[in-house]
This record gives structure tokens, C-alpha cells and sequence, in this order.
């Protein structure tokens, strides 16, 4: 077990370091340039070489990437571009607010989906399970901004419960939060859920087309009793598996939810700095991003292997 | 959604570079005298809000667009939150008024030297910064000189770079000496990122200045707050108790929030929302008919458009009514190739529309001894919103006169710094604020060795009577001027400007003191100094 998880950790690190280096150059082959954007009217040839100077982007890109390589070791992001400001503090706010986000989004969807997918699985073939695979068919197949909209459109604009609008700010109290996360909350919850009922559901089902639960039920127990005490032990590890890269999708995935809701978090962040070509926070969000999808992964494949003995010893 | 994310960034964005942004940038624009605005239907009736006094207190709050890189540094200031930010913190020393005139802020008075190029400025007494500190001066000069010099990185360096030098007379007076004649100087000092702050003064994250509001927190592209100055030495203004202002860059989110009763103001509306909103209770919608105009610059340097016949066949063969009908939905005015509404005080009245005309473009394309002709139109999303569509309305029109326009859009991303004043692309497309003057617009746009003479243009008569009205102090004469130079480009230049886009505003209905402002949106950026809250 533990040279499972060393060599798990040494490949996602060595990913780190590969997506690091992805996201350095391909920043570098972008059009455009952050001066002459902050510059516009008194962007001469020389006013924008006096700023790259001061930034110092007019090193190598090569010697560039490996300093900033050098400052992540030591936990340094670096400075923004565009305001000379630290990445990091800022970023340590912004990874916060998204994390409240998608955690809360992820408090509500898991239990949801798990317990949808267990009874559609339960209900297999029936009305339930058939609304249950139409209504995931309809949210996978529909964009979030669709249902970002159309929940403001409602619960904000017609009917005024909620703001439509998420700015929240340090020191606010959970109370004032809720309202400004519920709209958000819901769209992740509504966009994420489908794709954990559906494989909470075929993975139960195909347990439950197994022999030793037909043995089970031929002898008498009720369906229930079967799912829960035969069935859901045996599922644990592919449902753990499939939520926790779901979890990875939440965080990473929440620029667009992110950007109509105005919601102070990584992802506004990154769009912000993207339209302003400023390439070093772009870089540091891009990072923290692949960071943690690849531990996500990593998690998801660690705790398949704790809870199922028969992957814990390799052949 | 990726696709109105896209238009938001630019329109406000407009680029931060190139002319969208300058446009920005440098704010004002020219405009039109308030009664013109009408146009548009639901347009706010001034006179029915200039019956009330206004009433103190409240919170107002608006829906800016911004970034996290946004700073109350005015040299490097972006965005609509940098320029509404400006005048809410921050006063300058030239008030431009609705109707484009100018009046006193913090230079009480000013006198030309004969000749337009010694200015002296009487700095106004007694007026306190946030911080306690009294004006003088020293502040002044400081303020101006952050623009100018070698090192400087402001965006009003072009604009300073007319200053030759600037010298203290006393506690409360100074002497701009120009380096040439310009008898409208004083319009320099307008511009958002001419605001005074304290001699020295570089905390930008914690601003201070002499407005109307102290700024109490800055998220920078989250939200800003300010309250009401209880020192404001203006009378009659800065009415609210408390400002903030939410970022917000989603157009469809931007509508919500005003239709949810989230914000109060909400500037940059996009036309096609207008009617909606219209639509919704007691939401004000405001155009202010201005100066904003689209552009499609033809090289007159290199490739087919060094021929003036040919230039001349693009100006009959674009349709601007529809133009204007169609993207615009009547917001807005038709353009006639030169850069001055019909409500600026140098309008040339005398000026003929030109017609959309594929005959006559047909003629001139003989002319040039051609039956057919074939151009790359560049466009991009970093000018303005749905210009490639735009582009297609064009080459709809100019296909019956046989000419074949390829629209091609560019990405925004290095739009300007590649497409866009590219000598080698025979046609891109361009975005213009207007500015508080004709020659500040002339100057940057047409001038031979202009910075963004996006056309190439080059008119030995025009560059000079350009200087010569700049120096004129009489008003009969330069008017003459300057109706001769809208002749010339109107004629001559390879620039074609369908239309002029109005600066569209809503308010929520607790809303007073609106009134159309042509230099820019929300008010010419001075609504938090103008407006007042009912209820």
C-alpha cells in the first residue's frame, strides 16, 4: 500500500511539474501582450519596454519559467503583471471562496446523487427510474449558464427570494452568505448531480445482476435489505471514485457559474486575468487548478484501492 | 455565454488599447446638446426630474464593469471602474459640463497669454483632502507631472506631452507653457485621469482625494465602497450617503442584477436589451447622444485604397440606415465619414449625407477602371460588439455595386496590436469614444503623423489648417476651420463611420437628477456626483 501511494504521489507530481510547464509556454505563445493592454494610449515602443523591464519579462522565457519554478518550491507566485501586486494573498482569498462554493455545492449534491442513483437503481426499469434518466439525460445535455440563468430569471428577477448576484466579502457572516450562494449552489448541484446518479445507478445494477445477489433475494431477503447490506459494500469503491472526480470538476469547473454570478473566486479571477493577458496569475490559477484535479485523481484511484482488497495486491 | 462574455470585455474594454480604448481612456467625447436626445423612445424627460430637490442620504449602487488589475492610480487606471471610480474619489481641474462646454472644479479660473501658449491657472483656496491636507499647488503640478516625462506609463501621456513646462507662481497659481497654440487647453484637464491627488501621494489602494466621496474598500475587481464627504466643498452635489460599486462583466447578469433591484445604475447597455428593459417597471433607460462612433479605416498607404475613387466607391456602397436599424435598433445616429456628431459645436451643417448608392459606387469603381473589386474587410470582437455581423450588413450592400468585402474576424486577443494599424491589412475596423473637442479627436485620429491614423491618411492642407485652428482664439473663424477639415475628411480620408452609437444607461426608479450627458455613460462617468435617490 504505501508503494502505491509513494509511486502515485511521484507521478503527480511529476504532472504538476508537466502541466506547469504547459501552461508557461503556451502563455508565452499568446497574442498580444500585457504592456501594451495596460499602455493603450502612451503605448510607444518605449513605454512598453520600460514596463516589460520593470516586470522583468524581458529575460528569456526559459530562465523566466525556471525562477518561477524556483519561487513555487518556496511558495512564491510571483507578482501580477498588470498591478505589481503578490499572487499569492491574493489567491489564497479567491481559492477559498471557491472552495466554500463548490464544497457547498458538493454537501448537497453527493448525498443527493448517491441516494437518487441507489433508487433509481432500486426502482430499475420503473417510472422513477425512467423520470430519474430523462431528467440526467436533460441537465448533462443542457450548458450550466442555461440553468444559471433561468434560475435567476426565476427565483431573482420574478420572484425576488434571492440576489442575483454573489459578491460575498471577507468577514461576512454564514447567515448573510446563504442567500448570495443559493442561485450558484443550485446550478452546480442541478449540473453536477446527473453524472453521479447515473454511475451510482449502472454500478449497482451491475452488482446487482451478479449471482450472489440473485442467491440473495431467492432467498427471501426484501430488495432493500439486499441493496444496502449486499450490494452497497460491493459498489463503495466505483461511486467513491466517481464523486471525488466530480468533486475535481466542481472546483475546476467553476469559471463559467463563476462569471454570471460575479462570485469573487478562482475562477472570475482567471477570466479576469486572461482578458488582461496578465500571465503570471493565469499561470498561478492554471497550476492551482491542475494541482488539484491531479490530487482529486489521485484520491479518487487511492481510496478505489482501500476499498476494494482485491486491488490492494497486485498480481 | 462564452460568446457574451466576449462582448462585454470588449465593449467597455473596448481594448484598452486602440482606439476603443484610448477612447475610454480619455473619456469624453463630444457631445451632444441635451435635447437631442430624445431619439430614442424612453428616454428620461429632464425637466420632470429637475422639479424636485434633491434629497440627501442613501446608498447607491452600480454595476461597473472591472478586473481584479483595476487601480485608483489614475495614470494606469482601466476599465468603466477606473474612469466612474475617478470621479467619484477624485476631483480634476476642469468640469466638463452635459452640453460641452467646461466650468471651474479645482482651478477656480484660468486666462490665456496671447497666442494661446502660457496658460495660467488660479488654483481654488480652502478646498481640504480626505486626509485634511489643504490643496495647493504643489498638488497640482504633482498631479499633472505624473503624466508627463520619459518614465511615465499614464495614459494621458500623449495628452501632457503638449505641456512644455509648468511652473509655480505661488501657493495657488500655476503657468502650463504649451508647446504649441491650443486655445482649447483648458479641455486637457477634464479627462479622468487628470485627477488631483496629494503632492507625493502613491497609496493607491487606499485613495485620496477631494471628492465628493471618501473610498472606504477596495476589492479590486469585486467592489469598491465609499461614503459622503462631509467636507465637500461643492455645492449643490454629491447628494448620497454611501456608494458602491459591484463588478460586474456578464451582460445578462448585469441586467438582472438592475431588474432584481440588486443595483441602482448600470452604464454600457447593450441595445438589444434596451426594449426589455423598457419592458420593467419603473426602470429609466437614458441615451445620451454622443460622439461613439464605428469606423472602417481604408488604407490609403499601400493596396487599392491609395486610390481615392475607390475610397469614395466604399462610402456609397455601405447602407448605414440599416446598419443602424438593425444592430443598433435605433440607438444611435447615421454616420457620414467624418468624426463629429450632428450636436458638436463644429458640426459642419453644410456637409452632404452621403447616400447608400450602388450606382454611383459602380461609377466610381469605373472610374478607377474596374468592373469588380475584391477587398479583406478585418474585424474583430475587441472593436465592438457583433462587428463581424456589422461586416456582413456591409457586404450585403456592396455586392450589387460589385464589390466582394470578405469579412474575416480576428481574434480580440492582439487585435489591436497586430490587425488594427497594420500597414499591410487594406481594411480593419475601429471603435472612437469622440473626445471633448474636435481637435483632440483630428489630432489623434487624422493628423498625418496622428498616433492612430488608422487609415494612413496623409493631407498636406489638412495638417496645417489642423494647427492653425488649434491656435485660434476666435470663435467665427475656427468654426470656418474646422468645417473646412470635416470637408476634407468627409471628402478625401479613407474612413468610413456608418454610425454613431448613443451611450445607452438604465437606472432603477428610486433614481433622480438623470440627465442624457453626451460625453460619456452614466452621466459623462459623473453620476455619483449628480444624481440622488428617492424612497
Amino acid at each position: 500500500m504505501l508503494v502505491i501511494l509513494a509511486k502515485r504521489l511521484a507521478m503527480g507530481i511529476v504532472l504538476v511539474l508537466m502541466a506547469s510547464a504547459l501552461l508557461f509556454f503556451a502563455g508565452e505563445l499568446l497574442p498580444g501582450d500585457f504592456a501594451t493592454k495596460l499602455l493603450g494610449s502612451s503605448a510607444t515602443p518605449e513605454t512598453v519596454e520600460a514596463l516589460r523591464r520593470s516586470r522583468g519579462v524581458d529575460a528569456p522565457a526559459l530562465a523566466r519559467y525556471l525562477q518561477w519554478l524556483g519561487g513555487l518550491f518556496r511558495g512564491d507566485l510571483g507578482t501580477s503583471l498588470t498591478n505589481g501586486r503578490e499572487i499569492a494573498p491574493l489567491i489564497a482569498t479567491r481559492l477559498k471562496n471557491t472552495l466554500i462554493l463548490a464544497g457547498a455545492a458538493a454537501l448537497i449534491a453527493v448525498p443527493l446523487a448517491v441516494g437518487l442513483g441507489t433508487l433509481a437503481a432500486i426502482f430499475r426499469n420503473r417510472l422513477f427510474d425512467r423520470a430519474i434518466l430523462v431528467l440526467s439525460m436533460v441537465t448533462v445535455a443542457t450548458p450550466e449558464f442555461f440553468f444559471a440563468y433561468m434560475a435567476i430569471a426565476v427565483f431573482a428577477v420574478n420572484l425576488h427570494w434571492v440576489p442575483s448576484i454573489s459578491i460575498i466579502t471577507a468577514g461576512m457572516s454564514f447567515e448573510r452568505m446563504l442567500p448570495l450562494l443559493a442561485l450558484p449552489v443550485l446550478t452546480l448541484v442541478i449540473t453536477s448531480c446527473a453524472h453521479m446518479i447515473r454511475m451510482t445507478r449502472a454500478s449497482i445494477v451491475s452488482v446487482m445482476d451478479s449471482d450472489y445477489v440473485g442467491t440473495a433475494l431467492l432467498k427471501g431477503l426484501p430488495e432493500w435489505k439486499v441493496v444496502v447490506r449486499h450490494v452497497l459494500p460491493n459498489v463503495m469503491s466505483p461511486i467513491a471514485a466517481v464523486v471525488v472526480l466530480n468533486l475535481a470538476d466542481l472546483v475546476v469547473g467553476l469559471i463559467i457559474v463563476e462569471a454570471i454570478f460575479a462570485y469573487p473566486g478562482m475562477g472570475q479571477l482567471m477570466v479576469d486575468s486572461v482578458s488582461k493577458q496578465d500571465i503570471t496569475v493565469v499561470q498561478a490559477c492554471g497550476l492551482i487548478f491542475a494541482a488539484t484535479y491531479i490530487l482529486l485523481n489521485m484520491i479518487a484511484d487511492l481510496l478505489a484501492i482501500a476499498l476494494n482488497p482485491r486491488l490492494r495486491y497486485a498480481r | 455565454m462564452s460568446n457574451d462574455m466576449g462582448k462585454i470585455r470588449i465593449m467597455p474594454g473596448a481594448g484598452n488599447h486602440g482606439h476603443g480604448g484610448i477612447s475610454r481612456r480619455d473619456l469624453m467625447k463630444s457631445a451632444a446638446a441635451l435635447g437631442l436626445v430624445a431619439g430614442a423612445g424612453g428616454l428620461l424627460m429632464p425637466g420632470a426630474a429637475r422639479a424636485d430637490e434633491p434629497k440627501k442620504g442613501g446608498q447607491l449602487r452600480a454595476g461597473i464593469l472591472g478586473a481584479t488589475t483595476n487601480t485608483n492610480d489614475p495614470a494606469l487606471r482601466q476599465d468603466e471602474f477606473g474612469v466612474m471610480a475617478a470621479y467619484t474619489t477624485y476631483n480634476h481641474l476642469v468640469e466638463l459640463n452635459p452640453d460641452k462646454t467646461i466650468k471651474p472644479e479645482l482651478a477656480e479660473s484660468w486666462e490665456a497669454k496671447p497666442g494661446a501658449t502660457e496658460w495660467i491657472f488660479n488654483i481654488r483656496k480652502g478646498v481640504e483632502f480626505h486626509n485634511g491636507k489643504t490643496l495647493t499647488a504643489d498638488d497640482v503640478i504633482y498631479s499633472i507631472n505624473r503624466h508627463r516625462g520619459e518614465k511615465s506609463q499614464s495614459g494621458a501621456k500623449s495628452l501632457m506631452a503638449a505641456i512644455a513646462d509648468i511652473k509655480k507662481l505661488d501657493a495657488n497659481q500655476i503657468q502650463v507653457t504649451l508647446k504649441s497654440a491650443n486655445a482649447d487647453f483648458p479641455y486637457n484637464f477634464t479627462g479622468d485621469h487628470m485627477a488631483i491627488t496629494p503632492d507625493g501621494f502613491e497609496d493607491w489602494m487606499k485613495p485620496v482625494g477631494t471628492g465628493g466621496y471618501k473610498q472606504t474598500s477596495f476589492e479590486p475587481g469585486v467592489r469598491a465602497t465609499w461614503v459622503h464627504n462631509k467636507n465637500y466643498w461643492k455645492p449643490g452635489r454629491a447628494h448620497v450617503e454611501e456608494v458602491e460599486f459591484l463588478v460586474l462583466n456578464d451582460t445578462q447578469a448585469r441586467i438582472a442584477a438592475l431588474q432584481s433591484g440588486q443595483i441602482d445604475a448600470l452604464g454600457l447597455v447593450d441595445p438589444a436589451a434596451v426594449e426589455m428593459l423598457k419592458g420593467n417597471a419603473g426602470v429609466q433607460v437614458v441615451n445620451s447622444s454622443g460622439g461613439q462612433f464605428w469606423s472602417y479605416a481604408l488604407n490609403c498607404k499601400k493596396g487599392p485604397f491609395t486610390d481615392p475613387n475607390l475610397r469614395e466607391a466604399m462610402k456609397h456602397a455601405i447602407d448605414r440606415k440599416k446598419i443602424l436599424d438593425i444592430v443598433l435598433r435605433g440607438n444611435g445616429k447615421i454616420g457620414n465619414d467624418q468624426p463629429l456628431a450632428t450636436t458638436d459645436p463644429m458640426f459642419n451643417p453644410d456637409l452632404a449625407q452621403t447616400p447608400y448608392d450602388p450606382e454611383k459606387a459602380k461609377f466610381f469603381l469605373k472610374k478607377a477602371g474596374m468592373e469588380s473589386f475584391k477587398i479583406e474587410l478585418n474585424t474583430s470582437d475587441a472593436t465592438f460588439a457583433n462587428s463581424a455581423n456589422v461586416g456582413q450588413l456591409y457586404r450585403q450592400a456592396a455586392l450589387p455595386a460589385g464589390i466582394t468585402i470578405d469579412v474575416v474576424r480576428q481574434p480580440a486577443d492582439g487585435y489591436w496590436d497586430q490587425i488594427w494599424l497594420n500597414v499591410d491589412k487594406p481594411m480593419t475596423t475601429g471603435v472612437w469614444m469622440g473626445r471633448p473637442t474636435a481637435d483632440m479627436i483630428m489630432s489623434m485620429v487624422y493628423a498625418s503623423a496622428a498616433p492612430w491614423n488608422e487609415s494612413f491618411w496623409s493631407n498636406a492642407r489638412f495638417d496645417e489648417l489642423l494647427v492653425q485652428a488649434r491656435g485660434e482664439l476666435d470663435a467665427g473663424k475656427r468654426k470656418a476651420m474646422y468645417g473646412e477639415l470635416q470637408t476634407l475628411i468627409h471628402d478625401n480620408a479613407g474612413h468610413v463611420v456608418p454610425v454613431f452609437a448613443d451611450f445607452i444607461d438604465a437606472y432603477s426608479p428610486r433614481v433622480k437628477g438623470l440627465m442624457p450627458t453626451p460625453s460619456w455613460y452614466l452621466m459623462g462617468a459623473r453620476f455619483t456626483e449628480r444624481v440622488w435617490l428617492e424612497g
